[in-house]
């Protein structure tokens, strides 16, 4: 079949009653809902490597690199997704407006294709130079101060490049998805083609046109005491300390945007629909991760313990033919998984050496069970597991080193501004899935918790219990599990010393 | 003391359940009264080197510090020590000099301007 996989940044599943929506709002999510009843809901999908380039790379490599190395590029010894089905003479296509990918640390992830479209200007896209002073109140919603400064990464680009925006249109969801209506439109004459459509929406800023703005809140959206870009962090505290009018402004705003997205995203399903591509072609719409908008009283993508929230992620798919066509699916799947079931649904050989496994299986109907346990976690910080019912957030040691292992010396953490030289660096085969020699050198360790913590997600969804210390039994058993994985893995020497796990 | 609303599920919990994990490097003990005229002072992981990353961690005075991996000033970061003051960004030529400047007499042992 052909494949269209389509990524919607940011989308907290949450916000979508196909999971039992638990929000505030009576969300206007229409498309996704009709996708929802014509595909397979995956009840138990969790993200991998996050934040934003790790998913990717797991998206469309099958590397589950957390455990090795932070946000960066592709490897030499990977095997991008769209260069294996060009390999296999299938057409490819890439639809973006999600401009880490052309930004310093993280190259790799478009050269492969026969084409690409870069929609430009989201966040802090380097786009438009002009006007030098644009929208002030734009410039106060999204928390600019330096509106001249010329460091990297100013708040400042997102107001000169919205600048000539008019009509809802002319955002940036609008744009990907009439471009990917679009293509489907004019490629009909290639037999087999591969068409990946990477939303930056929902991610901030949760600036959005009428009528999403005020779709959700009676506030006047152009208030200029209203932000639509809360920094990261605890909303009592520091510089992301918000009170509840404006938290609940900003809940409306990234409402809006999700019925943005979903109305645009109603083009491409359109299209589907018209030129009757759903016999011949596998869709697959998921996201990278949720975001915190003031859940466990966080904000952003912090330095927050991995609740379900960022992590428990939606994952739609529809596969011709399938018999779970319309039905839920209850085994645990992870992110990374999404390589493997695109590489086999083209045709195409799957690579070896990925930590990708592929979803056909479950799809066919020829099992209801996937993988026993799903890890997920930023580099650096703490490692974090689910069986599907309970999930193990485990704390690590910041005294203990922990390295990163690449072929390209990265920033650790700031990964947006240019590398710097890794002056401790010494070369080796430190991988288990790739036989070439690679940069070892050592990074900062965090913790975003003191002690480990343990919620039983299916009565507990919420995890407002930690039950740590009053379920022993599982708390035990969950932490060996993640020992067993990270075994199976081939986890780093150092990942164990610093989780304070026996190797 | 913000309140928040709570849906069925919980997942909009009040926010003290997740104070006690709140990576907060340094601060008064959790069911100490804080000194609400002291600022909290952030600064982010790729900002400063271990002594100073030592220095702010093992701080114990009236202000509350945090430690972010990323506080989203990057190009601000990429070209100078800084810290986040509240809602302020201030820069100087170190995060001691910084600090003195605004609670001179909390300076961090250890640190140097």
């Amino acid at each position: 079949v052909n494949v269209i996989f389509i990524s919607i940044d940011s989308l907290s599943r949450h916000f979508l009653d196909m999971y039992g929506q638990t929000v505030e709002f009576d969300m206007e999510i229409p498309n996704l809902r009709r996708f929802a009843q014509k595909a397979a809901t995956f009840e138990r999908h969790y993200s991998g490597s996050l934040p934003c380039m790790p998913a990717r790379r797991e998206y469309w490599a099958g590397v589950q690199e957390f455990l090795w190395r932070p946000w960066g590029p592709m490897e030499p010894f990977d095997t991008p997704l769209a260069r294996t089905a060009r390999r296999a003479g299938v057409v490819t296509q890439l639809v973006t407006d999600h401009y880490h990918l052309f930004q310093h640390g993280s190259h790799g992830y478009y050269e492969d294709y026969h084409g690409f479209e870069f929609i430009r200007g989201h966040e802090y896209d380097a786009w438009q130079t002009a006007p030098r002073d644009p929208d002030p109140v734009l410039l106060r919603q999204i928390i600019e101060n330096d509106p001249h400064g010329l460091v990297f990464m100013q708040r400042a680009a997102y107001a000169r490049n919205v600048a000539s925006f008019k009509a809802e249109e002319d955002y940036f969801a609008p744009k990907v998805f009439r471009t990917t209506a679009d293509w489907l439109r004019r490629n009909q004459e290639h037999s087999r083609w591969l068409l990946v459509v990477d939303s930056f929406d929902v991610h901030e800023p949760f600036h959005c046109p009428e009528p999403y703005a005020s779709m959700y809140t009676t506030e006047d959206p152009r208030d200029p005491t209203l932000i639509n870009w809360p920094w990261y962090g605890r909303i009592d505290s520091g510089q992301s300390k918000m009170d509840e009018r404006q938290l609940a402004f900003v809940r409306a705003q990234f409402a809006g945007k999700v019925t943005m997205v979903d109305r645009w995203l109603g083009e491409v399903l359109d299209v589907l629909d018209q030129q009757q591509l759903w016999d011949t072609t596998m869709v697959i719409v998921t996201t990278d991760h949720g975001h915190y908008l003031g859940e466990h009283g966080w904000m952003g993508k912090p330095t927050a313990p991995m609740y379900n929230v960022l992590t428990h992620t939606p994952l739609f798919v529809w596969y011709p033919g399938s018999p779970v066509m319309g039905k839920r699916v209850r085994a645990l799947t992870s992110a990374v998984d999404t390589y493997a079931t695109m590489t086999e649904a083209l045709g195409c050989a799957p690579p070896a050496h990925t930590h990708s496994r592929s979803l056909l299986p479950l799809l066919r109907g020829e099992t209801d069970h996937h993988r026993d346990w799903a890890v997920y976690g930023y580099w650096g910080s703490t490692v974090n597991i689910t069986d599907g019912e309970y999930t193990y957030l485990q704390p690590c040691r910041e005294d203990l080193p922990v390295y990163v292992y690449s072929t390209m010396m990265m920033n650790p953490h700031s990964w947006f501004t240019p590398p710097l030289p890794q002056k401790d660096a010494v070369a080796g085969t430190f991988l288990p899935y790739a036989d070439s020699p690679v940069w070892r050198y050592p990074g900062k360790s965090y913790t975003r918790h003191l002690e480990p913590m343990l919620f039983n997600v299916l009565d507990d969804p919420g995890q407002s219990r930690d039950l740590r210390g009053d379920d022993r039994t599982n708390e035990a058993r969950m932490r060996d599990l993640l020992v067993a994985a990270l075994r199976e893995l081939e986890a780093p020497e150092e990942q164990f010393a610093r989780l304070g796990l026996p190797r | 003391m913000m309140r928040f609303l709570v849906c069925d599920t919980g997942y909009m919990m009040n926010e003290r359940q997740d104070t006690m994990h709140h990576r907060t490097v340094a601060q008064c003990p959790a069911d100490a009264p804080a000194d609400a005229t002291a600022p909290t002072i952030s600064y982010c992981l790729s900002n400063v080197d271990d002594a100073t990353r030592h220095m702010l961690q093992t701080y114990d005075g009236a202000c509350k510090v945090i430690e972010e991996c990323c506080l989203q000033r990057c190009g601000y970061c990429y070209d100078e020590p800084f810290l986040v003051v509240d809602d302020q960004l201030v820069r100087g030529s170190s995060h001691a000099a910084i600090f003195q400047t605004l609670a001179p007499a909390e300076t961090p042992k250890g640190s140097s301007p």
